[in-house]
């Protein structure tokens, strides 16, 4: 089997529950090897929790996720070697200096990389000595980023590394990850809430929403499938015979919607290409996912 | 206090058994001048605790606090392994202070303890083997509150609380019990059958109890009400009294030989207590905390 087409991460009805709050549902897809994956979702989605089920922070409710094969909770020591994980907030000991965590990651991780560390350390103007809480949020994400690259990792999970950065944090952020995907042949998860900056960096989608997966896949897939469509508004029923309705974006005499399909447009309906963000927004505020926010509100209001 | 023990000759005192009229004395002297100090080392005691407040407590608690626990569980060694290797080189450097401390506090002591003997006061808790207990239990139940609450603040009330509830019932309840005591009697009125009856300083008498011939214990109460009803009654005639109804004088104790035995015992107390706090806390951190 080709190695690309190996799955990094796969999820089976992965479930996980917060007392009576479901925080993800029925979670299934698989990522192969080598994507760069962003798992985009609002606030409260599930990003976070997904995340943490794959580096085993958590153990599911129920279902099933496998990294490379094997289950986090089940094979921490074929697992956690294998991942590099970065949490939200890039959580560093404070009181510590850059250096004290290097060394704190060769004494924890068999398979570590010093001189990638070092190197990355170094090419960044960061200086070792300095203490962990000294240090911007954009440099304590390029040091919590340079920590998770040096245990030569084969699946990457960055949660929101870009939330706390400025734009041109960001950039360097995104500049530094792209090239060790590509030194390193790593697959990457990328969870965000913002889209904008991914679509460079990303080709492979999991939109997340009311801790649903809404769809994954390719990007390069993706925006073929989806068109945005403009047409009578009496003539959406002859749309939606030939294309799946995702969302409408505006009402009115004439409508303009986002639909899935590769057949022509109906007699009446003009269509363009859609871009990534108009795809994952029309995602986010799809009824379904509306309905299921409200039902899962009601839920919780009964509960309390 | 070496030098003064051998300045008052206290060691000549000990081996002739108050027959000097000196020793009565120094003895005195001796009491009146270390007896505040060793009530000040007794609060030496709080050590173990203190340990386990600053140590202990903030292990995990203080790693779930800052989020950190989610940089150190993820990487390449398990959780568990995590526990076992922070454990055991904090607990380590804390029993390494444990017994210099120990070591200290019982040579310093050791002219006390003579006079004494080891069972009494300071010198049982400062033993090596039930200090390092002490410590290993505070630092753990620290710990095992730490990742139960996960918070640092409410850890340490919980290890202090925690901590003096075992210390406390053990040192004035239950150490006193580890073996049936012995009982030994003598005649009330006179000194000399007292001291045939063997008693030594090192001994731990538990309690003076007034028995019968049968050896059943008389109340103190019937004792005074039966003795000194009549006004006037010296010393002599109370003991004529006392004699006159078969009543003896009695000692209940733990002889200075199980003293070792006593240390083993609280020892593994103490450490089985550690022992069981440790499995709740590496349960909870490997299948609870995330």
């Amino acid at each position: 089997m080709d190695t690309r087409d190996r799955a990094a991460l796969e999820a089976a009805q992965l479930r996980r529950r917060y007392g009576r709050r479901w925080a993800l549902r029925d979670c299934s897809f698989t990522l192969p090897a080598g994507r760069v994956a962003a798992l985009v979702g609002p606030n409260g989605a599930g990003k976070t929790t997904l995340l943490h089920l794959a580096v085993g922070l958590l153990a599911p409710s129920g279902g099933n996720v496998r990294v490379f094969g094997d289950a986090p909770r089940e094979r921490p020591r074929s697992v956690l070697p294998r991942i590099g994980f970065v949490a939200q907030d890039h959580p560093l000991y404070r009181g510590m200096t850059v250096e004290e965590h290097v060394i704190l990651g060769r004494k924890l991780n068999p398979r570590w990389d010093g001189d990638l560390a070092a190197r990355r350390l170094r090419r960044l103007g960061i200086p070792p000595e300095q203490r962990a809480g000294s240090l911007s949020g954009g440099q304590q994400a390029q040091v919590a980023l340079a920590l998770a690259l040096a245990k030569r990792p084969e699946l990457v999970l960055l949660d929101e590394p870009l939330a706390s950065l400025d734009p041109l944090a960001r950039r360097e952020f995104l500049r530094a990850l792209t090239l060790a995907v590509e030194e390193q042949g790593l697959t990457v998860v990328l969870s965000s809430h913002i889209v904008g900056d991914l679509e460079r960096v990303c080709n492979y989608l999991i939109i997340l929403s009311a801790s649903q997966v809404r769809i994954a896949g390719e990007i390069a897939d993706l925006l073929p499938e989806h068109a945005v469509f403009s047409g009578p508004s009496d003539g959406v029923a002859a749309l939606d015979a030939t294309h799946a309705v995702i969302d409408t974006m505006e009402g009115g005499p004439r409508t303009e919607l986002l639909a899935r399909g590769r057949g022509p447009a109906p007699a009446g309906w003009k269509s363009r290409p859609a871009t990534l963000e108009e795809i994952v927004l029309a995602y986010l505020s799809q009824p379904e996912a509306a309905r299921d926010a409200l039902v899962e509100a009601g839920a919780q209001a009964t509960s309390v | 206090m070496r030098d003064t023990y051998q300045q008052l000759g206290l060691a000549h005192c000990l081996s002739e058994v108050a027959t000097s009229p000196n020793c009565g004395d120094a003895l005195g002297v001796f009491r009146d001048r270390y007896g505040s100090w060793l009530a000040l080392a007794g609060w030496l005691n709080f050590i173990p605790v203190l340990l386990g407040i600053l140590v202990g407590a903030p292990l995990v608690a203080r790693e779930l606090e800052h989020g950190t626990q989610r940089l150190v569980w993820t990487q390449s060694v398990t959780r568990g392994r995590w526990l076992v290797v922070t454990l055991a080189l904090v607990l380590g450097g804390c029993l390494v202070v444990a017994v210099a401390l120990s070591l200290v506090l019982t040579w310093w002591l050791g002219p006390w303890d003579a006079l004494n003997g080891r069972f009494g006061d300071a010198a049982f808790d400062f033993e090596a083997p039930v200090l390092g207990s002490y410590v290993a239990f505070a630092i753990v139940i620290g710990m095992a509150a730490g990742a139960l609450l996960r918070r640092t603040v409410a850890a340490m009330v919980v290890t202090l609380a925690g901590f003096l509830a075992a210390r406390l019932p053990v040192e004035f309840h239950f150490r006193a019990a580890y073996l049936p005591p012995l009982t030994r009697t003598f005649d009330f009125a006179s000194p000399a059958s007292r001291s045939a009856a063997g008693l030594s300083r090192a001994d731990w008498v538990i309690s003076e109890p007034i028995v019968d011939h049968a050896g059943h214990q008389v109340a103190d109460q019937q004792v005074y009400r039966t003795c000194l009803s009549s006004f006037g009654a010296t010393k002599d005639t109370f003991f004529h009294c006392v004699e006159a109804h078969g009543w003896l004088g009695s000692e209940v104790y733990q002889p200075a030989a199980r003293y070792w035995t006593f240390q083993g015992i609280e020892t593994a107390i103490f450490v089985a207590l550690a022992v069981a706090l440790l499995g709740l806390a590496a349960y909870w951190v490997r299948a609870r905390l995330t």
